[in-house]
C-alpha cells in the first residue's frame, strides 16, 4: 500500500500548494488591478476627504451622477452604490472607509425596502473574497460561522464564487494594469466608395478596424445612397462599445452627446491636399456648424502633433465639452428629441390628409 | 450523494480506510460494510427511495432462489414474468406513469375530447433504471441457466446497490460482478493507483469540461431563438460534449472507484466521438446499455437473422426503446429514431460490423477519409443530440430550422457574458488529450504523467465549475 499512499499524498499536496499559490495570485491581481468592484475602488482610493458620500444599490451606482455634483464650485462627491447592494453590504463598506480614515460630510444612504437588513448580499460576499486579510472584512466575515471552516482552506472561496471572482475576472483586472490600449474603428462617409484610405488600413491592420455603413443604393447620384434599419443598430452599437469619436465635420457629435461621449473634431489641413479649394474653415462655415452656440461643444484638434493629447484629455474629463454638445442638441432639434420619429409619422400623416 | 460535492470528499476515505482497515480480515464484514456505506450512500438524496431498492432486490433474490428450485417449465415462465412485471411496473409507474396519462389526455384532446384524469406527482428516485435492469439481467439469466443463482443476500444486495455504480451504471451483468463479491479481495496497488487516475480523469471530464459546457448550453437552448446560425451549431457541439464529459466522467469515477475496493467494473465509453460511423458509436457509446439491449431485446427478437426486413424492424425497435429508456418525453424517443435512421444505410448495406478496431491505429494522425468520417459522425450524433436537450419536439424543430434559415455566422455575446466560440478552446484541448491517449483509459502515462496530472489539477482549480455545480444528467434517467 504504500506506493498507492505515496501517490494519492503527491496528488494532494500538489492541490494544496497549487490552492495556496493560486490563492497569492489570485489576491495579488483583485489587490492590484483595476477596479472591478465597490471594495476593490475602496481600498484603491487616494483621496480620502469628500463633501459628499452616496451608500445604496444600482439605483444610487446609476442615477446619482457625481459628475455633476463636482461641476459645482468647492463640491467633491463619491457614489458607494454597489448592483443589489444591501445596508449589510453598505456597512462593510462604511467600516473600510472609516478603517481608511476617509472623512465625509454629508453622507446619504438608500435602502430598497425588500432588502434583508441584517445580511450581506452572496455578489457583495464574494467580492470580499481576495479581501479575506483585511481585518475589517475578516471581523465580517467571521460572523458567517458556518463557512469558517471552509474559509481557512487556501483558494476555497475563489472556487465557491468562481462567476464573481474566478480566472476571468483575475485576468481581466490584470489586464487593466497596464496602459490602456486603443484601437480605431473606422466607419467610412457612407457615400465614399473610393479606394484612398485603402492604403493606411492594410498598413495598419492590427489598429484600425474597418466597418462598413449599411447604406443602400436607390438612385444614380451620390445623394441617394440611404441608411438601412440595420445601420441604426450598427451606429448604436459602435457607440456603446467606443469611448469617443474623432471626424471632419460631422453630426455624429449629437450621436455620441446622447450616450454622454465626446467628439473631436480635425481643424488643420492635411500635407497633400487633393483638392485646395476645401479646407476646415470652409467646412466649419456651413450652417450646420455656424449653429455652435460657443464653440467648446467639442475637442479641437488643430494639429496632428495635438491628437494624442487631445484624445487623453476628451477620455478623462469630458463631461463639461459633451454637456455643451448637449445644449448645441437642443437648440437645433425640437424638443424632446425621443419624439422625433412620432413628430416625422404626425407630418406624414397631414400631408396624407392634405393629399386626400 | 454527488461524486463531485465535499460530502462524498469526506465519504470515500472514511469508507477506504474502514473498509481495508477494520473490515479487512472477515470478507462478510466487508460486503456487509459495503451494503451499509452503499444505502447511506443512496439515502443521502432521499432515504424514502430505501424502500424500493430493497424491495427490488428482495424480489430479484427469491425470485432466482426459486428458479433454480423449480423445473417446470410454466412456474419458471411465471417466476420470469412476476420479476419483469415488478422491475418493469416500477420503472412504468415512477418514470412513465405522467407521460402515459398525459399523453393520453393529448391525443383526445386532438379529437376535441376533454378528458379530465389527473396526473399525479411523483418524484423520479434517482438511478431506478440502472438498478432495475441490473437486477432484470440477474433473473433472465437464471432464468436461462447462464448463471447459479447466489444463496447469500447480502453479496445479492451489494451487488444491485453498490455505490460507485449504483445510480448512473455501468449497468452491470451478474455474472461478471456478482461472483467479486465472494473472492477474498486483494489490494492491488497499481489497480488503486489507476482508480485514482481514472477518478482524477472523471472530475476534469464532469467539472472542467461538462460543467463549463453546461453553462453555454443552457444560455443557447434557453433562448435560443435570439441565436444566430453559428451559435445554434455550437450549442448543439456543446451539448455532445457537455453529456459525454458528464456521463463518461461519471463512468471514470465510479471504475476507479470500484478499483479502490478491488473490484472491477466494466467500460462503459470507448472514445465514442472518434468513431466513423454509426455503429462504430454504438459500440462505444454508453457500451453497458447498449449491451444490455442487445443481449435482452435485439437476440431474442432474432437480431441480425431473418430477412432484411425483420432486421430493420428489429434495429428500429431496440433504439426507440433505447430512447424511451433515457427519459419519458417524445424527444428521447425522436432522438433514438434517428439513430435507426443513421443506422439503416449500415445495416442495408453490410457495413455496420466494419470499423471494429481503434481508429487511427499506430498511427499518430488519422487519414483525411477517416477524418472525414468521424466529422460526418460527430455531425449526426450532433443533429441528434438536440432532440435530446430541448425541452419538446417543437423547440427541437424550431431550433433546426432557426439554424438553417438564420444563416448569420458572426460572433455572438450571450447573456453569460462570454462569447459563444470561448469554449472551443477548452474543448480543443480535451479532444487533443483524448486522440493523444485513445488507446488508454486516461492520459496519466509516460514520462510526463506528472506533469500531466499537475496540468489537469490547475485546470480542475481554476477552470472548473463550482458555483453553478450540476448534477449528473444520467441521474435522471
Amino acid at each position: 500500500m504504500r506506493n498507492f499512499f505515496k501517490a494519492f499524498l503527491i496528488i494532494v499536496f500538489v492541490t494544496l500548494l497549487l490552492m495556496f499559490f493560486l490563492d497569492n495570485i489570485y489576491s495579488y491581481a483583485f489587490k492590484n488591478g483595476q477596479p472591478r468592484s465597490r471594495i476593490q475602488y475602496i481600498l484603491q482610493l487616494k483621496n480620502k476627504q469628500y463633501d459628499l458620500a452616496f451608500f445604496g444599490s444600482s439605483r444610487t451606482e446609476q442615477h446619482i451622477d457625481c459628475k455633476l455634483i463636482t461641476e459645482l464650485p468647492g463640491k467633491s462627491c463619491i457614489n458607494f452604490g454597489t448592483r443589489g447592494g444591501s445596508p449589510g453590504d453598505m456597512l462593510i463598506l462604511m467600516k473600510l472607509a472609516e478603517n481608511k480614515k476617509f472623512t465625509f460630510k454629508e453622507v446619504f444612504m438608500q435602502v430598497d425596502y425588500n432588502y434583508n437588513s441584517s445580511g450581506i448580499t452572496g455578489q457583495f460576499k464574494a467580492n470580499l473574497i481576495p479581501f479575506m486579510n483585511n481585518p475589517i472584512v475578516n471581523d465580517q466575515l467571521i460572523l458567517y460561522k458556518e463557512e469558517f471552516f471552509y474559509r481557512k482552506i487556501p483558494f476555497y472561496e475563489f472556487m465557491v464564487f468562481d462567476k464573481v471572482v474566478g480566472v476571468r475576472e483575475a485576468i481581466e483586472s490584470l489586464n487593466k494594469t497596464g496602459e490602456t490600449k486603443l484601437g480605431i474603428l473606422f466607419r467610412r462617409c457612407p457615400v465614399d466608395f473610393s479606394d484612398r484610405y485603402d492604403t493606411v488600413l492594410e498598413k495598419y491592420k492590427n489598429l484600425i478596424v474597418p466597418v462598413v455603413p449599411i447604406w443602400e443604393q436607390v438612385g444614380g447620384s451620390w445623394n441617394s445612397v440611404l441608411p438601412t434599419q440595420e445601420d441604426l443598430g450598427l451606429q448604436v452599437n459602435t457607440i456603446l462599445h467606443t469611448k469617443a469619436v474623432v471626424n471632419l465635420g460631422s453630426s455624429m457629435v449629437f450621436d455620441f452627446a446622447v450616450f454622454d461621449k465626446p467628439c473631436l473634431y480635425l481643424k488643420y489641413n492635411v500635407e497633400r491636399k487633393v483638392d485646395e479649394s476645401w479646407n476646415p474653415q470652409k467646412v466649419y462655415n456651413f450652417v450646420h456648424f455656424r449653429s455652435m452656440p460657443t464653440g467648446k461643444e467639442v475637442f479641437w484638434l488643430r494639429s496632428k502633433e495635438a491628437i494624442g493629447l487631445n484624445l487623453e484629455t476628451a477620455l478623462e474629463n469630458s463631461q463639461k465639452t459633451v454637456a455643451e454638445a448637449k445644449v448645441w442638441f437642443e437648440k437645433i432639434n425640437i424638443s424632446p428629441a425621443e419624439n422625433a420619429s412620432e413628430r416625422i409619422w404626425e407630418e406624414i400623416d397631414k400631408i396624407a390628409e392634405k393629399c386626400t | 450523494m454527488l461524486f463531485n460535492s465535499i460530502s462524498f470528499l469526506i465519504f470515500l476515505p472514511v469508507v477506504f480506510i474502514l473498509y481495508w482497515g477494520l473490515f479487512k480480515r472477515s470478507l462478510k464484514l466487508q460486503n456487509i460494510f459495503l451494503l451499509i456505506a452503499s444505502y447511506l450512500f443512496y439515502g443521502w438524496w432521499d432515504y424514502r427511495f430505501l424502500a424500493l431498492i430493497t424491495a427490488s432486490t428482495l424480489v430479484d433474490f427469491f425470485i432466482g432462489r426459486f428458479l433454480q428450485k423449480t423445473g417446470n417449465e410454466i412456474h419458471r415462465k411465471m417466476l420470469l414474468s412476476l420479476s419483469l412485471l415488478f422491475n418493469l411496473g416500477l420503472l412504468g409507474f415512477f418514470k412513465y406513469y405522467n407521460f402515459f396519462i398525459e399523453s393520453w389526455i393529448d391525443s383526445w384532446a386532438n379529437l376535441g375530447v376533454d378528458m379530465q384524469v389527473s396526473s399525479l406527482n411523483i418524484i423520479l428516485p434517482v438511478g431506478i433504471s440502472f438498478y432495475t435492469f441490473q437486477t432484470l439481467s440477474y433473473t433472465i439469466d437464471v432464468y436461462r441457466k447462464k448463471i447459479e443463482p447466489t444463496s447469500d443476500i447480502i453479496n445479492f444486495s451489494v451487488f444491485v446497490a453498490f455505490f460507485p455504480q449504483l445510480v448512473a451504471g455501468p449497468i452491470e451483468r451478474a455474472k461478471h460482478l456478482l461472483p467479486q463479491f465472494s473472492k477474498k479481495r486483494i489490494f492491488i496497488e497499481e489497480r488503486a493507483i489507476s482508480g485514482i487516475h481514472l477518478i482524477l480523469w472523471g472530475l476534469f471530464k464532469k467539472i472542467v469540461i461538462a460543467d463549463s459546457c453546461a453553462i453555454y448550453v443552457n444560455a443557447i437552448f434557453d433562448d435560443y431563438e435570439n441565436m444566430n446560425s453559428a451559435t445554434l451549431l455550437l450549442g448543439a457541439v456543446y451539448f455532445a460534449f457537455q453529456i459525454y464529459g458528464d456521463f463518461s466522467g461519471y463512468s471514470d469515477i465510479a471504475i476507479g472507484t470500484g478499483r479502490l475496493f478491488g473490484f472491477d467494473l466494466m467500460r462503459n465509453f470507448n472514445f465514442p466521438y472518434f468513431s466513423r460511423n454509426i455503429a462504430e458509436f454504438w459500440r462505444r457509446w454508453h457500451i453497458s446499455l447498449s449491451t444490455w439491449f442487445r443481449d435482452y431485446l435485439y437476440i431474442p427478437l432474432g437480431g441480425s437473422r431473418g430477412s432484411k426486413w425483420q432486421q430493420v424492424r428489429n434495429v428500429f425497435i431496440i433504439f426507440l426503446v433505447s430512447g424511451f429508456w433515457h427519459g419519458a418525453n417524445w424527444t428521447f424517443v425522436i432522438w433514438g429514431g434517428f439513430h435507426a435512421l443513421f443506422f439503416l444505410p449500415l445495416l442495408l448495406g453490410d457495413q455496420n460490423r466494419k470499423h471494429l478496431n481503434q481508429v487511427a491505429e499506430n498511427k499518430i494522425l488519422p487519414s483525411f477519409r477517416e477524418l472525414l468520417q468521424m466529422l460526418f459522425t460527430f455531425g449526426l450524433t450532433s443533429f441528434a443530440w438536440i432532440f435530446f436537450r430541448a425541452d419538446s419536439l417543437v423547440d427541437a424543430i424550431n431550433f433546426i430550422k432557426r439554424i438553417f434559415t438564420d444563416l448569420s455566422f458572426e460572433l455572438q455575446y450571450l447573456s453569460i457574458e462570454r462569447y459563444n466560440i470561448e469554449m472551443l478552446l477548452i474543448i480543443g484541448i480535451f479532444v487533443l488529450l483524448e486522440w493523444f491517449h485513445r488507446h488508454l483509459e486516461h492520459p496519466f502515462t509516460g514520462s510526463l504523467k506528472w506533469v500531466k496530472i499537475i496540468a489537469i489539477i490547475l485546470m480542475l482549480l481554476t477552470l472548473g465549475v463550482y458555483s453553478d455545480q450540476q448534477e449528473f444528467i444520467y441521474f435522471q434517467f
